[in-house]
């Protein structure tokens, strides 16, 4: 090989080796560190056409386009198992707490054995709190009324959320979430005055009593401090003016008014020398009403239709791919409005309580019984020593009060549904916003309510001497039985569609100790009593235990 | 020795073919959302997206050639450009006295900052399809950078940082023409993974491009020459786009009904 020939060839080598080297397009790498655009429609994005396509503004949504859309959407919510969330029951209960009437507490009772003038009158000022109400009949959490951590429920939503765990930044532990409402309950507080006055009478005569109270009514949702702090820790911390502002809107119901009047009437009968007892009758007359609602915090409708929610801003910021702040803020306002609502009407439920039996008139009948301890333990100290006893039974009438419910579940509708069908598809998503509203949504009807019968029992043990200083002690034991429903004024055919029984409170029972002291003061024309009380429950079932502090102050001329 | 260098050719042939592989970003909420939230507008936004980054960095297609829109020494460049004339200044800095090399240095990084402005300004249309879901958009990022070998590229940094932090990366850590090539480029190719990443929505996009060339074909068709690059038919086009792209198959298309069509719009739009 001459040298020409070499050099040729040598020249011809490099060239072809430059070639191989040199980027022949912009999809080449140029180097090791450079990565140059290596896309396969370059020519499509470099093309006139293409330009006069993307220039030319945007698609608008096809008319007849709404069947083709809702397929989309009822296929992405197959595809995160939102179908087996709605057929799982969220609500295991309905029922509203049980209530207490304040005219029922032992501490508004009389307080002194015996009153040495023929009238009474005067007031106590009360504080009662019940800090964790009774939900169902024997449980205060959150989890026995919710299905918070119901397996086929946690379930179904872990699916979905592993179905979307790349929408949200930090992975979503459902279950801990959920567990961290577990134990959230009702907390209750009353505060105010119990007026009373009676006409103490002699043998012959009656003694005629009445009760009745203004009071402010505070219920709230509460969580402990630890299961706030694990709340904030897993969810994120509002300011505390937001807090405010959200516990004001949504988790607190308060109102001041009166209460129900109480008259009570007795007349002596006839017993053995050592004992004295007193028969009578009482009547509870439904005059409560709120002078002022939502003072710290808000009252809350008895809806008894669904919200009528148009879902269409949700779905078109899905389906928007430029949405402008004004629809983000439409959706999120949407988004915030459903779940609202539906915390609103558990509030409703919960919180929202009137300040009397609920528009029922009560008639019953009592014995008051008195036991000097001496008769019986003949003792130098027992002679100031008295056993005193009240026995009632309270009937009251049935009176129209509203009642939630919530729809059955079912599952059997959404077998009998072709979800894959387009032509069906608006309907098909229509039904499928309305079991998200059914499943989260409770009803409230007006409902003829018979309340179940109210026992009491109170017996303590007095002093009382012609000293400045005396007290009482006892127990007390509260009972109301089941209620029952007479009529619920909705279409018979709709109510089928109702889960009656979830929405019937259990029966309840309270036992309580109570017990006071009292200064007696003397002036020319009247005597005055002061006393301390305090009594708190120990037992109870269907209600809750609370405890009651109060100042009586009464005059007795 | 003919014969030596065909295969030599050949070979050289083969190897400067540009490996054209694909890559799907494997994450099941862009399976669940193709064809659907994401659909052909997404594909369409994304890649007028990429076109206005590929204007940026290797400049708009005249005939044959590729113009730049970045001042440098009284002439326009692309930042590719730009990027190789920074590289060529650094190679031959001797050349060049100091006050020269500071001079031309100072121009390059007032064109640089340019280039960052026009980018941000570019972008911000665009931005709003992530908005909101910012940490889905890092996750993809971060899955299209280490599937392409870019665990260094500013782009992760770019996808990490929060929605109103992203131009301080661009400004912080860009310092170069080089960097700032690297770093569109890093992005062209996400948006192509993402929209590899979504088979169903681009069909629908591309079945809408053949669409509109079949359409340009028959305008010519429907309306007189002088009338063929007239407002009206630039409207009517638009304004089919708009209305009918969706509402017809490829098939459908035909002179009769494009004709009926734009006497329709003449009517509407008299």
């Amino acid at each position: 090989m001459n040298i020409f020939k070499k050099k040729f060839l040598i020249s011809q080598c490099a060239f072809v080796l430059l070639a191989s080297i040199a980027p022949t397009n912009l999809h080449a790498k140029k180097d090791q560190e450079k990565r140059s655009f290596d896309n396969q429609e370059w020519d499509m994005l470099d093309d006139r056409e293409f330009d006069s396509f993307l220039d030319s503004g945007i698609v608008a949504k096809a008319e007849n386009c709404e069947n083709e859309e809702a397929l989309g959407i009822i296929n992405i919510l197959q595809e995160v198992g939102a179908f087996q969330i709605l057929q799982q029951n969220i609500f295991l209960r309905t029922n509203p707490l049980n209530q207490r009437s304040l005219l029922d507490y032992p501490t508004f009772d009389p307080n002194q054995c015996c009153y040495i003038n023929d009238w009474v009158v005067g007031g106590h000022i009360f504080y009662n709190q019940m800090t964790r109400a009774s939900l169902t009949k024997q449980n205060t959490n959150l989890a026995c009324y919710i299905a918070l951590n119901q397996p086929t429920l946690l379930d179904a939503l872990e699916t979905s959320a592993d179905a979307l765990k790349d929408l949200f930044p930090e992975p979503v532990n459902i279950r801990r979430i959920l567990s961290l409402f577990n134990c959230m309950t009702v907390q209750q507080r009353r505060a105010g005055f119990m007026f009373h006055g009676m006409r103490v009478s002699d043998c012959k005569q009656p003694n005629v009593m009445f009760l009745f109270p203004f009071y402010y009514l505070e219920r709230n949702f509460f969580l402990t401090d630890a299961q706030r702090e694990a709340v904030e820790a897993e969810l994120g911390k509002a300011s505390p003016e937001e807090e405010e502002e959200f516990q004001r809107l949504h988790f607190i119901s308060d109102k001041v008014g009166f209460g129900d009047l109480r008259l009570e009437v007795d007349w002596e009968a006839p017993t053995p020398d050592f004992f004295q007892m007193r028969i009578g009758v009482m009547a509870t007359i439904p005059t409560a009403f709120a002078i002022k609602k939502g003072l710290k915090g808000s009252a809350f409708p008895k809806p008894c239709n669904y919200p009528n929610f148009n879902f269409d801003p949700l779905f078109e910021l899905f389906n928007n791919n430029n949405p402008t702040p004004e629809e983000k803020q439409k959706a999120l306002d949407l988004a915030n409005c459903i779940a609202f609502g539906a915390v609103d009407r558990l509030a409703a439920n919960f919180l929202d309580q009137s300040l009397g039996n609920g528009g029922h008139f009560g008639i019953g009948l009592f014995i008051r019984t008195d036991l000097p301890v001496h008769d019986f333990i003949q003792r130098p100290w027992t002679e100031n020593y008295h056993w005193i006893g009240r026995v009632s039974f309270e009937y009251l009438t049935p009176a129209h009060e509203k009642r939630f419910f919530i729809q059955r579940n079912t599952p059997n509708a959404f077998n009998e549904r072709n979800f894959k069908n387009e032509e069906e598809a608006c309907e098909n998503l229509e039904f499928l916003e309305q079991e998200f509203i059914n499943r989260l949504y409770l009803l409230a009807f007006d409902t003829s309510i018979q309340p179940g019968v109210i026992f009491r029992w109170t017996g303590k043990l007095c002093y009382q001497a012609d000293r400045v200083f005396g007290f009482q002690a006892g127990t007390d034991f509260w009972y109301q039985g089941r209620e029952k429903f007479s009529r619920i004024f909705v279409n018979q055919k709709k109510l089928q569609n109702f889960e009656l029984k979830k929405a019937m409170p259990s029966n309840a029972y309270q036992t309580k100790i109570h017990g006071g002291l009292s200064w007696r003061i003397k002036r020319p024309c009247r005597l005055w009593y002061i006393g301390l009380n305090l009594e708190g429950s120990f037992d109870s079932v269907g209600i809750g235990n609370d405890y009651t502090v109060s100042l009586n102050i009464e005059a007795n001329f | 020795m003919k014969k030596l260098i065909i295969l030599c050719l050949l070979f050289a042939g083969t190897t400067t073919e540009p490996e054209q592989k694909e890559i799907l970003l494997e994450s099941n909420l862009l399976k669940l959302v193709d064809g659907f939230l994401v659909n052909a507008n997404t594909i369409e936004l994304l890649r007028g997206y990429q076109r206005n980054l590929l204007h940026i960095v290797y400049g708009t297609k005249e005939g044959d050639m590729r113009l730049g829109d970045y001042d440098y020494n009284g002439k326009k460049y692309t930042i590719h450009d730009l990027s190789h004339l920074e590289q060529k200044l650094e190679t031959h800095k001797d050349s060049h006295s100091a006050q020269e090399l500071e001079q031309l240095y100072g121009q390059l990084q007032k064109t640089l900052k340019k280039a960052k402005d026009d980018f941000i300004e570019k972008s911000k249309k665009f931005r709003t399809i992530g908005a909101g879901s910012k940490h889905i958009t890092s996750k993809l990022i971060e899955e299209s950078c280490k599937k392409r070998g870019r665990r260094n590229s500013v782009l992760l940094q770019w996808g990490n940082a929060p929605e109103d932090k992203e131009d301080e990366i661009l400004y912080n850590e860009v310092h170069t023409f080089a960097q700032f090539e690297l770093f569109v480029v890093d992005l062209l190719n996400f948006l192509d993974d993402l929209i590899h990443s979504c088979p169903k929505a681009q069909e629908k996009f591309k079945a809408r491009l053949h669409k509109w060339s079949k359409l340009k074909e028959i305008m010519p068709l429907v309306l007189p020459g002088k009338e063929q690059d007239s407002p009206l038919a630039h409207e009517f086009l638009k304004y089919f786009k708009e209305h009918h792209i969706d509402s017809y198959s490829i098939e459908q298309l035909n002179q009769p009904l494009i004709h009926k069509l734009l006497q329709e719009y003449k009517k509407t739009h008299n």
